[in-house]
């Protein structure tokens, strides 16, 4: 259905949908999307973070990973609002955002942070049983300092979008 | 209220310390982003700390001897964040008062901020004092009221440069 449409075209129509147009002209939907995005992406970045210094093995580390591992839900949650909230602050201004280097950039960690997630549970996250009390192995360490190294950049580039083109 | 805050943001408008805030900025344009997003990874960490710990809390959690050690292995981030988020905060009131001052959302976040790691220290102590082998309903509840309470301050703070008094 998409061949012969151009990124440009997509970008356009995404910027034509009804609720671009409402979004753009009610004042009060920028404040709204902005501070839920603002603070779904903070939960999911301070959960993310403990999470990752307990699978690196510096925090916590008397606690069961199972135990710290009972937020990944309420990430999971807080992502999607976060997702939501930013593809609807995305989608009125889609073109100027794509040119954007730093929105560019975040969202390329943000896929990388995914990768680097569904790597992690396909793997070593599997024999949670073997190393749940005790130090994680090295693959799980280097998935934590990878994530965290990530988030806190995203975090970085979000904040940077407004300041850059 | 409002009157009497909009004129603490003018007195402090006027001040040395404002002046000084302000002459940095201009000298260093990545100041003021590098301040915000230092004030937004500090929130992420307070959230994470004291506001997951608040949802931990009211899910109950399954070896309830690990609350009370949970939480004070959390008090040192939570210490060392509130004292970054003092200082950035701090600076960004000095280098623009009004809009802090202004702003319905900015008075409430800060009381919300005293209430969020009152409510945190307090909960802590009860723990280490428990005896009981599960979590009463009244510490889940304050666990909730905490979550919430940190929820609560995020929101206001980002929503402070959009809800003006008057």
């Amino acid at each position: 259905m998409l061949q012969g449409i151009s990124l440009q075209e997509i970008l356009t129509r995404l910027e034509d949908l009804p609720i671009s147009q409402e979004i753009t002209d009610n004042p009060i939907w920028f404040p709204v999307l902005e501070a839920m995005h603002v603070v779904s992406l903070g939960l999911v970045v301070g959960a993310v973070l403990f999470l990752d210094l307990r699978l690196m093995g510096v925090f916590a580390r008397k606690e069961p990973m199972h135990e710290a591992a009972k937020v990944i839900g309420l990430i999971w949650l807080a992502a999607g609002l976060a997702f939501m909230s930013g593809f609807l602050m995305f989608a009125p201004a889609a073109s100027r955002y794509l040119a954007n280097t730093a929105f560019d950039l975040k969202m390329g960690l943000i896929f990388l942070a995914g990768l680097n997630m569904l790597v992690l549970h396909l793997g070593v996250w599997r024999r949670l049983a073997d190393w749940n009390e005790s130090a994680p192995p090295f693959a799980a360490r280097l998935a934590g300092a990878v994530s965290l190294t990530l988030w806190v950049l995203i975090v970085i580039l979000g904040r940077m979008v407004p300041f850059t083109q | 209220m409002w009157a009497l805050a909009h004129q603490i943001g003018i007195g402090i408008n006027q001040s040395a310390f404002s002046a000084w805030a302000r002459g940095l900025a201009n000298i260093y344009f990545w100041l003021i982003p590098a301040m915000q997003i230092t004030h937004l990874l500090g929130m992420s960490v307070l959230m994470g700390s004291a506001g997951l710990y608040g949802l931990r809390l009211a899910r109950g959690f399954d070896q309830p001897g690990i609350a009370a050690s949970a939480g004070a292995s959390l008090l040192p981030w939570i210490i060392g964040a509130a004292l970054v988020q003092s200082l950035t905060g701090v600076f960004m009131v000095l280098h623009r008062p009004t809009r802090a001052f202004d702003s319905l959302m900015f008075l409430p976040k800060l009381a919300l901020i005293v209430l969020g790691l009152s409510l945190f220290l307090v909960l802590l102590y009860k723990l280490k004092r428990q005896t009981s082998e599960r979590l009463s309903v009244m510490l889940r509840l304050a666990g909730a009221s905490l979550f919430s309470c940190w929820i609560a301050i995020a929101l206001a703070g980002r929503l402070i440069s959009f809800i003006r008094a008057g």
